[in-house]
């Protein structure tokens, strides 16, 4: 039943393949690991002195080497010994966990001896799928775009000098009080074309004149007998009633004037506003600077920051895209032919597809002549499934050289629950800036002689919004300017106050997700530039703007004449016309009252006279009978 | 090419001296490896089997060959029978033993097509063990002599081509 020759055919294989693997499995994999480095990194990838050891199952290098594909001849990183242990347990249930991890000697831009560039392979032409951008790409253009979009300040006070002209000004600028005005003194006349024709329709004059006729008709002493007396009061007394009414409509009808002639003159109220809003418009298409803006500093760094804080934010995104997101790596996968779909079942093992659970790390920064500050940290929870994981990916590095230089970079990934959250906080002091070039304007030196500065990063991401602060405070500062001076006198001040300073401070901040970030920049420059822009432009402005008002005061008062000339014309010609009949309506009223006095008086003498009379005829009559 | 060059060692397969038993085990276990995806840590203990035990091993890579085909064409068929079970509430407690112990992860058994095709070799051992074992039987003892007197198979025989072959696989006269 056993084939013989079989079974000795395997048990010699497997024979073979034990010598061969204590032999020659340390170059294998050395050169697997080499190939799928390069696989990755786009250049070359050597390790030197590769040993594993399967009890305990660990491995260790001598040395790694990743060269820079775009730098062939230097190192994008490159480190000394590096050892870690593996769990064999894990590593049966198909889990690649590393217990602990030491690199040493951590460097990054080394220079190589050899080329480090890959020998040029044919690709494969491939249908380029536009990839959806994420938010740290968007940022990225959101701030490019921000920066670039900057204007170039120039400051010329000569050009502040020259006579503006304001007629083209005046005319471009739509001025608002002058049609204001214009349109009240439309106001004006058609309220007072309303009265006008209200004048047309009520003539009280007849009535008044026939009230006037009556009264004077009626002459008291005329009037002998009593009847004669009550029907002339009879008839004055009607007279004064319709007196009365027509007293009544004339007052209503001069307490509406009032209010209509009150309403007009309260429009011009709001000149003061209109005038002001005349003046921005006016200087907004004058185009004075506003010398007192806050992003000159934006202007001056911001294109040089903008692609320093963009590399970092490719970092960043780098970092974070080694670490996926919940339920991102099961709901890419999809059933391919004679693929499948993988399962997955609940771990009694805390245990990611892969795990680094702790890396002491060593290093130094900078390299060549100037060895840099050697840093110590570690790192732990770098895992491909942390919601498996169940702890957040934290990095803690540090150091610091005897010249007071020191590094500190504390960061923390948390893609546990579906929310994602990552915080980087990085702190570099006296860094040194001798030889920085910078970023090639007309306003910046081409580089920084000397100076140290002390730069602080902190960032935190939640899901894909940013909340970033950078705050640099540079000290000791030397600049080396071009020879050649400007033209450009906002250059000349600009290099000036630069020079000047000993210390420079700026705060970058950046707020918010995709479109909606804000990046915003601040520095003490700002300050001094703009103070100094005030002093040297404050006249030049001041007189522009002297010329501006006066031609608004001009406007202003000329048009304000027509508007109060009409004003007093109209007024006057309505008032006077309902006083003069409130005048002549009061004079009647006067004295048809002092006539129906009278006239009363009489009556009532009248009564007591015939009285009287009555009373001594009875009397007589009386005496006459008793005799 | 390949399939006459198939077809060759099939019948070479047939006539050799091996046992009709030792022929059907070849065929049954090698529908194991052609069933299932081919790099799979069980696939090395039926490579060992086939090796060790007395089996042929020419049946056995005749059967792969076949059987891949087959395979290729089952696959949906295969991807939804080891979703099913794989998904099955009641076995969710065995799958997640499995799962936890050593080594049966590197089995990829939570896969749905190895699953699939796993279970569907497994329950075929046995059936393709008597149909290949019954199938020597009859070719050796009636289809053999049948096939010879086909007008077809002596144009063939006469063929310089199929001479060719014949002798690249060993029966050429």
């Amino acid at each position: 039943m056993i084939r013989w020759k079989g079974l000795i055919t395997v048990v010699v294989l497997a024979a073979i393949l034990v010598i061969l693997s204590i032999f020659f499995v340390d170059r294998w994999i050395e050169s697997g690991l080499e190939k799928a480095g390069e696989s990755m990194a786009g250049a070359k990838v050597e390790i030197d002195g590769f040993d594993l050891k399967l009890s305990p199952l660990s491995a260790s290098w001598n040395r790694l080497q990743v060269a820079d594909k775009d730098k062939p001849m230097s190192n994008l990183a490159e480190t000394g010994r590096v050892a870690f242990s593996m769990d064999p347990g894990a590593l049966l249930r198909k889990k690649t966990v590393i217990k602990e991890m030491t690199i040493s000697s951590l460097k990054t831009g080394s220079p190589r001896a050899t080329n480090g560039a890959l020998p040029p392979k044919k690709k494969k032409v491939k249908k380029a799928t536009p990839s959806k951008p994420g938010a740290l790409d968007k940022a990225k253009e959101k701030m490019i775009a921000q920066v670039s979009n900057l204007p170039v300040m120039r400051f010329d006070p000569n050009a502040l000098k020259q006579k503006l002209n304001l007629d083209s000004l005046v005319v471009f600028s739509e001025l608002k009080m002058p049609a204001h005005l214009d349109s009240s003194k439309k106001e004006i006349t058609a309220i007072a074309s309303n009265w006008e024709t209200f004048y047309k329709t009520f003539q009280p004059e007849a009535d008044i004149r026939k009230i006037k006729d009556d009264i004077n008709s009626i002459d008291p002493n005329k009037l002998k007998t009593v009847p004669d007396i009550v029907a002339a009061l009879d008839k004055i007394q009607k007279s004064h009633k319709t007196l009365q009414a027509l007293q009544d409509t004339v007052k209503t009808r001069h307490k509406q004037i009032d209010r209509d002639f009150k309403q007009i003159s309260g429009y011009t109220r709001s000149i003061d506003d209109w005038y002001k809003a005349d003046y921005q418009a006016i200087l907004s298409k004058a185009k004075l600077p506003d010398l007192s803006v806050k992003n000159i500093s934006m202007m001056l760094f911001g294109k040089s920051l903008v692609y320093q804080i963009q590399k970092y934010i490719g970092v960043v995104q780098k970092i974070r895209s080694y670490m996926p997101k919940k339920g991102q790596s099961e709901k890419g996968e999809k059933p391919q032919r004679m693929k499948g779909e993988t399962i997955h079942f609940a771990s009694r093992h805390v245990w990611p597809a892969f795990l680094i659970e702790k890396i002491q790390l060593s290093g130094e920064t900078g390299y060549a002549e100037d060895t840099g500050i050697l840093l110590d940290g570690k790192a732990s929870g770098i895992n491909s499934q942390p919601w498996i994981y169940g702890r957040p990916t934290v990095i803690a590095l540090s150091g610091e050289k005897t010249d007071k230089r020191a590094v500190t970079l504390d960061a923390s990934l948390d893609h546990v629950k579906d929310v994602y959250r990552d915080q980087f906080n990085i702190q570099l002091k006296q860094l040194n800036l001798a030889n920085v070039s910078l970023e090639s304007t007309d306003y910046l030196p081409s580089k920084i002689q000397k100076g140290r500065a002390d730069i602080g990063v902190a960032a935190a991401f939640t899901d894909d919004v940013i909340d970033g602060k950078i705050t640099v405070k540079a000290q000791g500062l030397a600049f080396d300017f071009p020879s050649q001076p400007s033209n450009d006198q906002f250059v000349r001040i600009v290099r000036d106050i630069i020079q000047r300073l000993d210390v420079i401070t700026m705060t970058i901040t950046m707020k918010g997700e995709g479109d909606h970030l804000a990046f915003g920049m601040n520095s003490n420059l700002d300050d001094q530039i703009s103070g100094e822009l005030k002093r040297r432009g404050s006249e030049a402005l001041a007189n522009a703007r002297r010329q501006i008002e006066g031609r608004l005061d001009q406007i202003k008062s000329e048009k304000m004449k027509e508007v109060n000339n009409l004003y007093q014309e109209k007024e006057s010609a309505i008032r006077g016309k309902i006083e003069e009949y409130e005048k002549e309506l009061e004079a009647q009223r006067m004295a048809a009252e002092a006539k129906i006095e009278q006239m009363k008086k009489d009556l009532e003498a009248k009564k007591k006279s015939e009285e009287n009379k009555l009373k001594d005829q009875a009397k007589k009559t009386l005496d006459g009978l008793l005799k | 090419m390949i399939f006459l060059k198939l077809i060759g060692k099939f019948v070479k397969v047939l006539r050799s001296a091996a046992s009709p038993s030792q022929i059907a085990w070849g065929f049954a276990l090698g529908a194991v490896l052609g069933l299932t995806p081919f790099v799979s840590l069980h696939n090395f203990v039926i490579i060992f089997l086939i090796i060790i035990l007395n089996v042929n091993i020419a049946s056995a890579t005749l059967s792969l060959a076949v059987y891949s085909l087959v395979a290729w064409l089952c696959d949906p068929l295969f991807h939804t029978l080891g979703r099913v079970v794989l998904t099955a509430p009641f076995l969710n407690s065995t799958w997640t033993s499995l799962y936890n112990v050593p080594v049966a992860p590197l089995t990829r058994f939570n896969n749905t097509v190895l699953m699939g095709s796993l279970i569907v070799s497994i329950l075929l051992i046995v059936p393709n063990f008597f149909f290949f074992k019954w199938f020597v039987f009859k070719y050796r003892d009636s289809w053999n002599a049948k096939i010879e007197k086909w007008k077809i198979t002596q144009v063939l025989k006469g063929s310089n081509f199929v001479q060719l072959i014949l002798k690249f696989s060993g029966r050429g006269q």
